[in-house]
């Protein structure tokens, strides 16, 4: 049944990496970005490609299931290879031929943009696959707070992620009902050209939107019983707390940026970017 | 009056701002008085539209009144100070369960009314725990709400509201949408709040069986209470309530309909054991 | 000659996945012309999956279904019509309601039918009319209506499609006593007039017992009787262990007859006050 969906892509697991504070996985997983792009040399992006491989098997996320989140951007990382051979010039030509000059420098750029790409979505989805998105949520709540000092409802911001999340599964549900309630009446919404099928799709979105409106009514009054007056004074039952196994992570994500720094340094640049 | 009364209603009337089409606004609820002291278990019957859920309103001040006085345990609901302590006093449990429940996890959304009164995080989780304990929904903790059934998730809502250690609690048809499985679930539920707990509770409802197990039934028509007393003394105007357009149980119906044939039956009469009784009775003794 | 035939059919939910379920399982039905069938069982019995196969929303994973004689999976053309001859109004149908005006919603099912204009003028003003909206209502906005009359014109907009069987998946939850009486009124004299089959899925075995001619109940994804009211509810004892509801004069009598008082069956009021003051009863 379609409200079986998950929202997000969260992977039930027990591992190391599930185990982790989220806001210690939000900041380290933007460290580890830009530490992608501090990578100009072979032995760097070695290094990389080596930790990301670990960072996979400490999440227990099945390989698979990694790579099925590179299906999406297999055409990106193809286009962007294709045009870096093309585009960029210098090194060793290899080839040359009218318009066309391809160099090494262009065949490098491709490679390191491609692993780069790569290697930036494995990470990113390890963040979800590992993180429920109500952790998530709570965790860019802290991380945010800081913003509160310049008037930014993050709060609010965040109750409103939460809201959004709590009822996309029954909004799925609804726009089911009713649809399948329009097939009843003999609505046809797979025939037709795009004005058509635009057209058959009022019957489902009209009843939609007055059913979400009156949902939000209801919520409202729903939670202004429940005394919600918005983020001041708010308590959180779940209070995130740092563990050895937080620090520990920091270290060795550290001890990763350092390693890629050095090899820069003593390996030749083969890319400019 | 000796009993501390927790609810009080005088002469309260309300009605909805006009429309622009509309020469003058109808009264909802019309110079209604009423007085419900701490611990007992109400239920409000009535039909659609006779002001049943607008009496649910403001009781918690969602509503206030247009004329008149709304007080919840001595405190007037027109007062906006003291809004977030009459919440705290009166708890509501809405019709569709789907649109109350806030979280994406149920202990979540348990701990959401706790949250907004800034109640330590510690006690928070005990309150917390105790209340799904309570509701029998602690194996779930864990789960995401649309994957409970429709009974489950009401059930979610009623630990919502004990959590808030509330002193009354206000449901607004809460079985209306369940299957007979989840209003049974619901109300055991409900008796358990007001039995054990020593919850006040104010059930809106249209289902008799319902209503029958309460202390005291009270039937609104046109925004003022028609019926008013012991679930005994109200549904022996069979006829009255009838003509209300509601329902009596069909034990009650049943011993009503026999007696007018001159059947002799004895006590009173609201559910099937008590009416088998009562016709065995009457045919020993013949 | 039945109107609607299912043999051996079965369904599974998310098929080939972890969650694989089974939601019907080698069912096979007949729904004679004209017959009003009450379906009961609980939640997650297959009641609602099932009537979803009578129309074509559904396809069996095995087994077939016939509307009319046809198969309704032959063609492409024979499931489109199935949608018409069997009408299903879902479980709160005024959440489908989404015209400018009553009128237009019920025309909604059938323009879809092609029919010309003419007709569905006709046929929208006879489905209103049984219904009970009257005509007055029918230029106004759906959800200015109160909520009693939604219903009864989201019900409206399914009746005009003039289905040879209309199946109505709990017409009456939600509403009050006078509500429920009004559509289960509604519903006996469509029937007396229209000559249609009309399957009526509810949880309230006291609506059906007042209107059904037969019984279906449904029980883990199979059959577990089909029969006429009388021969269903007899078997007390076995639908409260499936978890059903059984009407408070039925647990009435059932009590009266283990105590030695034997009236027979009854599930409404006026039956079991005929067999008690007719002193039916014999005692030991």
């Amino acid at each position: 049944m379609i409200k079986d969906i998950t929202i997000g892509q969260y992977f039930i697991g027990d591992s190391f990496m599930h185990k982790l504070d989220a806001r210690m996985k939000i900041i380290l997983t933007m460290v580890f970005i830009v530490a992608i792009f501090l990578c100009k040399s072979f032995p760097a992006l070695g290094l990389m490609v080596l930790f990301t491989i670990a960072l996979v098997l400490i999440s227990g996320v099945p390989m698979k299931m990694v790579l099925k989140s590179l299906k999406p951007i297999a055409i990106i990382v193809l286009f962007t290879s294709v045009l870096n051979i093309f585009y960029v010039r210098g090194g060793t030509e290899l080839v040359s031929w009218r318009f066309i000059h391809i160099g090494t420098n262009g065949i490098f750029t491709a490679l390191f943009m491609a692993v780069r790409i790569i290697c930036l979505v494995v990470v990113s989805s390890l963040l979800t696959y590992t993180t429920t998105p109500t952790m998530l949520t709570d965790a860019l709540e802290k991380l945010l707070s800081p913003l509160k000092l310049v008037k930014v409802p993050v709060a609010t911001l965040a109750m409103m992620m939460t809201l959004a999340l709590r009822f996309i599964p029954t909004l799925i549900d609804e726009i089911d009902r009713i649809t399948n309630a329009q097939k009843a009446r003999g609505a046809d919404l797979d025939n037709g050209g795009f004005i058509k099928r635009a057209k058959a799709l009022i019957p489902i979105i009209v009843p939609l939107f007055v059913s979400s409106i009156r949902r939000a009514y209801e919520l409202a009054d729903a939670m202004d019983c429940r005394c919600y007056t918005g983020g001041n004074g708010r308590t959180r039952m779940k209070q995130m707390k740092l563990m050895p196994r937080d620090f520990i992570s920091a270290a060795v994500t550290a001890l990763f940026v350092a390693g890629i720094i050095v090899l820069n340094h003593f390996f030749k640049a083969v890319i400019v970017r | 009056m000796e009993e501390k009364s927790i609810i009080q209603f005088d002469n309260v009337t309300f009605a909805y701002e006009a429309n622009v089409d509309q020469t003058a606004a109808v009264p909802v609820v019309d110079g209604l008085s009423l007085a419900i002291p701490e611990g007992q278990f109400v239920a409000v019957l009535g039909r659609n539209g006779c002001g049943k859920s607008t009496l649910a309103k403001l009781i918690n001040g969602i509503l206030v009144p247009s004329s008149g006085r709304v007080t919840v345990d001595g405190m007037d609901t027109s007062d906006d100070a003291r809004l977030i302590d009459i919440r705290r006093t009166v708890g509501m449990v809405f019709q569709n369960p789907d649109n109350q429940i806030v979280a994406t996890i149920v202990e979540d959304d348990v701990a959401f009314g706790p949250e907004n009164l800034g109640i330590p995080p510690e006690q928070i989780r005990r309150d917390v725990d105790e209340a799904l304990k309570a509701v029998g929904m602690y194996e779930l903790r864990g789960r995401e709400p649309h994957r409970l059934s429709g009974g489950q998730k009401q059930r979610v809502a009623i630990a919502g509201i004990i959590a808030m250690k509330t002193k009354c609690i206000v449901m607004d048809e809460p079985t209306a949408m369940l299957d007979p499985r989840g209003r049974q679930e619901v109300m055991d539920t409900v008796r358990m709040l007001n039995k054990e707990l020593g919850i006040t509770v104010v059930l809106i409802t249209h289902y008799m069986d319902e209503a029958v197990k309460a202390d005291r039934v009270i039937v609104m028509n046109d925004g003022a209470i028609e019926l008013d007393g012991t679930p005994n003394t109200v549904f022996s105007n069979v006829e009255k309530i009838k003509s209300l357009g509601l329902d009596v149980p069909q034990a009650t119906e049943l011993a009503y309909r026999l007696r007018k044939t001159g059947m002799n039956l004895s006590g009173d009469i609201l559910n099937e054991n008590e009416c088998a009784e009562a016709i065995i009775n009457a045919l020993e003794a013949e | 000659m039945p109107i609607i035939s299912a043999k051996n059919i079965t369904h599974l939910y998310n098929k080939g996945t972890p969650s694989e379920a089974v939601a019907l399982k080698d069912v096979s039905i007949d729904i004679n012309k004209g017959e009003l069938v009450g379906i009961i069982g609980h939640t997650g019995s297959g009641k609602s999956t099932l009537v979803q196969h009578f129309n074509a929303l559904l396809k069996p994973d095995s087994g077939t279904v016939t509307v009319d004689g046809v198969d309704i999976w032959s063609s492409k053309r024979a499931a489109h019509d199935a949608r018409f001859k069997v009408g299903l109004c879902f479980q709160y149908p005024e959440y489908q309601l989404f015209e400018e005006t009553v009128y237009k919603d019920i025309s909604f099912g059938p323009g879809n039918m092609g029919l010309p204009g003419d007709e569905i003028d006709r046929r929208v003003r006879r489905a209103a009319e049984y219904v009970g909206l009257q005509s007055d209502l029918l230029d106004k906005s759906p959800f200015d209506l109160s909520g009693g009359e939604k219903r009864r014109a989201a019900i409206a907009g399914v009746i005009a499609m003039e289905p040879e069987a209309l199946i109505l998946d709990e017409p009456t939850a939600g509403l009050d006593p006078a509500g429920r009486d009004r559509v289960l009124e509604m519903i006996r004299n469509y029937r007396e007039r229209t000559g249609s089959a009309v399957l009526l899925v509810s949880h309230s075995m006291e609506d059906v017992a007042r209107l059904a001619d037969k019984v279906l109940v449904m029980n883990n994804a199979g059959v577990e009787m089909f029969g006429t009211v009388d021969e269903v509810y007899s078997h007390a004892q076995r639908l409260r262990d499936i978890g059903l509801n059984i009407p408070q004069i039925s647990k009435i009598m059932y009590i009266l007859s283990s105590k030695g008082y034997d009236f027979g069956s009854a599930y409404t009021v006026e039956r079991a006050l005929e067999l008690i003051t007719g002193k039916a009863g014999v005692r030991e």
